[in-house]
């Protein structure tokens, strides 16, 4: 079986990052500390004819990764050895793995530092996927799938920074994906990482009592999944990645049955829970991911997908993931995944569903994405160019023009994606060049129905003028946005509340009219407000709820107008009518997207 | 294997200036207006915003292209002082987002009625497209390379404020449309070489700064 390999031709020669690259990733630190069911180390169960560690070296070799450590417990270091060679370090406990993170982060020279466990088992392009994303500079894999993760460390994210993740002693408040286990470390952040992971060995060393409370509410939280998930019946469906962030950042988890307070689980899910209970004070990992985030430094987020991802603590679990990956075809997720997630109704449905494979055809045949980029403004003005004519004829050739020059604008981000060349002048000449597309057709369109004799430049004036308008209120609020989550104020790492989990237990403390507890004060899952939330509260809710009706997530897509749907208007129009209908469509549709959106905006900025 | 490594604390990420300052695009006479009355006009900055946009909306809708020189003179003058002002006060933090749009329109609505009242509407298009250029790329500089335009740059843009002046003087000399069909092209190829030329430094700087493309949701 080849899991390492791509079908993607000419992406090989990327494995190496080139000489100076200031985002590569030159080091990895593999903690290997993880015990196996019936003792020895989860990294060294046997994967194939090899073991799994092995064939997680074979894939980090594979990435042009030089400087492996590989952190081993004293039992197991002549059986590691022989499998790792001289790169083994031993580590007797997690204080001291923590503090070889430390130190490696601490030495002179080198670029950036990968962390994961030994066991891992998933797809090198899962591994890629982050490593080689220069978009991402410290970041971590996470992934969705809730019921199937049940033991991952949680992490909550937002706007493609994490801003709270989970360890064996510390919580994630209102989490939204899983944390994957592997942590990539910008050559610039290492200093945040020699300082948060030395204090933390000092911590691990000798936990608190809060500390241990928490490990001990986590067991209790892993017993409930583990229940709950015995009797759910059969629905397993919960395997979707991709999109994982939620939309609704006030929904609570999905319902689940509930959870008597002493659950009882069968000897098969004791045994898990003792696995995972073995292992996940261990997890060196997600504690380093807790110091970086708690010292703020901005860890980004790269995604599963729909790859294949285990960290087996049993040999039986070793042996159902080389099952299970086999049915993964790893070009397909790749070229599924090339498809942004967050793309408007026309797009997703009417152009991404063909575009993707003209991508893998660009790709195959060598095309850069600025090519396609630069191919598709010149679509566009053949087609502003047409519209100027002010012919039926011309009307038409420019729908047809404008749609072709949409769907190349969709294949270059998607050809980035899928052969990972991102470059920030890309990034640049695909936005620049759709706004150029759009505003140089609305010239062809007034030049053309001038010469039908009906001038609209007023109309054209205005489209433009609200157009813009949107979109610097798009622009302005996502930066808004991301200042707010830079400013989020981290906790310290003795605390195992995270800053919202802090907020929230204070608010419950309140509530009660008792002094804030000096413990976190029994956290409930899932706490009730003990007073009704203020209106503007509620509506955001509800708006937010009914996203859970099927449809109505793409309906309120389209209402924002998004540039799919505005293409397809204008092609529509001016092909079957004529500018000023085009414009007036805009204009209506437009002005209707900006009350949606306003409103949206005004709540939330009331609520904040 | 020592436990306590004193290292210096994490490299700060540059800051960045505050996003509603740079898409406002103000000129100096903004600032100067902002300066010298912002501290004294007891009108929230949103009011004020929504007064000088709405104000220019109204009068192009009522008065049309039949305004005369001087209701033309005192819109101008409106909007010089309502946003002028609001250029050092800013509604409260989880507003911002709608400044930098409330800006844009009650510029663009200007540009387009004055060229309106001299039949100029098309040139009066052709430099609204030019300024579209430079305000997305006032966005995008910030976001991918973490950069402001040179200084030299926004002075010969002079800021919304210059421009709705500009536009106003070149209407009453009479010389729309050609001489702002003139200035949109140089206001464009100016902003468009300087853009194209600073891509290549920063190509070549090799430089890491700013970020690759937008989050989700936001532009597109």
């Amino acid at each position: 079986m080849t899991d390492t390999g791509t079908a993607v031709g000419g992406r090989a020669p990327a494995a190496g990052a080139p000489a100076g690259d200031p985002t590569a990733t030159t080091t990895a630190i593999v903690v290997a500390g993880a015990p196996a069911a019936g003792g020895g180390a989860a990294a060294l169960l046997p994967w194939e004819r090899g073991t799994v560690l092995e064939r997680l070296l074979g894939q980090l070799d594979d990435l042009g990764i030089r400087t492996v450590c590989v952190l081993v417990r004293p039992a197991h270091e002549a059986a590691v050895r022989a499998v790792a060679g001289d790169r083994v370090r031993v580590s007797p406990d997690t204080a001291a793995d923590l503090r070889a993170i430390a130190e490696a982060a601490a030495a002179p020279g080198g670029g950036g530092i990968v962390i994961l466990p030994g066991e891992i088992v998933t797809h090198r392009e899962a591994l890629a996927g982050l490593l080689k994303d220069p978009r991402v500079v410290t970041g971590t894999l996470l992934g969705g799938g809730w019921r199937a993760r049940q033991f991952a460390f949680r992490v909550r994210s937002k706007r493609g920074r994490v801003i709270s993740a989970a360890s064996p002693y510390h919580t994630a408040h209102r989490p939204t994906s899983a944390f994957l286990g592997v942590l990539k470390v910008a050559a610039a952040d290492r200093p945040a990482l020699v300082t948060s992971a030395a204090r933390l060995a000092e911590l691990t060393a000798d936990p608190s009592a809060e500390w241990r409370d928490e490990l001990e509410r986590k067991t209790e939280m892993w017993r409930g999944a583990l229940w709950r998930a015995a009797h759910r019946g059969g629905e397993e469906a919960d395997e979707g990645d991709g999109e994982d962030e939620p939309i609704d950042e006030f929904a609570d988890d999905p319902e689940e049955p509930e959870t008597p307070a002493d659950p009882v689980l069968s000897a098969e899910d004791d045994a898990l829970l003792r696995e995972k209970l073995a292992a996940a004070p261990e997890d060196a990992t997600a504690l380093a991911l807790v110091g970086l985030v708690r010292s703020g430094t901005h860890v980004g987020v790269n995604r599963l997908r729909r790859l294949f991802w285990a960290r087996p603590l049993s040999a039986a679990a070793v042996a159902r993931a080389e099952v299970d990956i086999l049915d993964y075809d790893e070009d397909k997720v790749l070229l599924d995944s090339a498809v942004k997630a967050s793309d408007g109704f026309f797009t997703t449905f009417f152009v991404s569903t063909y575009s993707r494979y003209i991508a893998r055809w660009a790709a195959r045949r060598g095309f850069t994405p600025n090519q396609v980029t630069t191919f598709s403004v010149l679509i566009g003005f053949l087609a502003a160019a047409a519209f100027a004519t002010g012919e039926r004829w011309g009307l038409v050739a420019g729908a047809i023009l404008l749609q072709a020059a949409f769907t190349t604008d969709c294949v270059d981000g998607q050809l980035a994606r899928y052969t990972r060349t991102f470059s920030k002048l890309g990034a640049w000449l695909d936005s620049i060049f759709d706004r150029t597309k759009e505003y140089a057709c609305f010239a062809g369109l007034a030049i053309g129905a001038s010469r039908m004799g009906d001038p609209v430049w007023t109309l054209a004036c205005a489209a433009i003028t609200l157009q813009t308008a949107r979109h610097f209120s798009d622009f302005s609020f996502g930066a808004g946005q991301s200042r707010m989550i830079g400013d989020i104020e981290q906790p310290p790492l003795e605390r195992s509340l995270d800053a919202a989990g802090l907020a929230a237990a204070e608010r419950r403390a309140r509530a009660q009219q008792e002094p804030p507890a000096e413990q976190p004060a029994e956290p409930p899952p899932r706490p009730e407000p003990a007073q009704p939330d203020p209106l503007p509260r509620r509506v955001l809710r509800a708006w937010h709820t009914i996203d859970r009706l099927p449809g109505v997530r793409w309906v309120k897509k389209m209402a924002a107008f998004p540039i799919g749907e505005r293409f397809a208007a204008i092609s529509i129009s001016a092909a079957l009518f004529d500018p000023r209908v085009t414009f007036v469509v805009l204009l209506s549709w437009g002005g209707f997207a900006v009350l949606y959106t306003l409103s949206g905006r005004v709540l939330r900025s009331i609520v904040r | 294997m020592s436990a306590t490594t004193t290292v210096a604390p994490a490299e700060q990420r540059p800051q960045l200036p505050d996003n509603v300052a740079v898409y406002r695009d103000d000129g100096p006479l903004a600032q100067a207006i902002g300066r010298a009355l912002g501290p004294n006009v007891p009108v929230p900055a949103m009011a004020l915003l929504v007064l000088g946009a709405g104000a220019i909306l109204a009068l192009a809708a009522l008065a049309g292209s039949a305004a005369s020189l001087g209701l033309t003179a005192a819109g101008v003058a409106v909007l010089l002082l309502t946003f002028g002002i609001t250029s050092v006060r800013y509604p409260k933090a989880s507003f911002h987002w709608a400044v930098p749009s409330l800006v844009r329109v009650g510029e663009y609505a200007t540009l387009a009625w004055l060229a309106g009242t001299a039949d100029a509407l098309p040139a009066a298009f052709a430099l609204i497209a030019a300024l579209t250029f430079r305000h997305y790329d006032l966005v995008y500089r910030l976001r991918h390379r973490a950069e402001v335009p040179p200084r030299w740059l926004n002075l010969l843009a002079a800021g919304w404020d210059g421009r709705v002046i500009i536009a106003w003087l070149l209407l009453a000399l009479g010389a729309l449309p050609a001489a702002m069909y003139v200035w949109a092209g140089l206001l464009g190829a100016v902003s468009v070489a300087e853009t194209v030329a600073s891509w290549r430094r920063f190509e070549r700087s090799r430089a890491t700064a700013g970020e690759f493309d937008e989050l989700e949701g936001e532009g597109e």
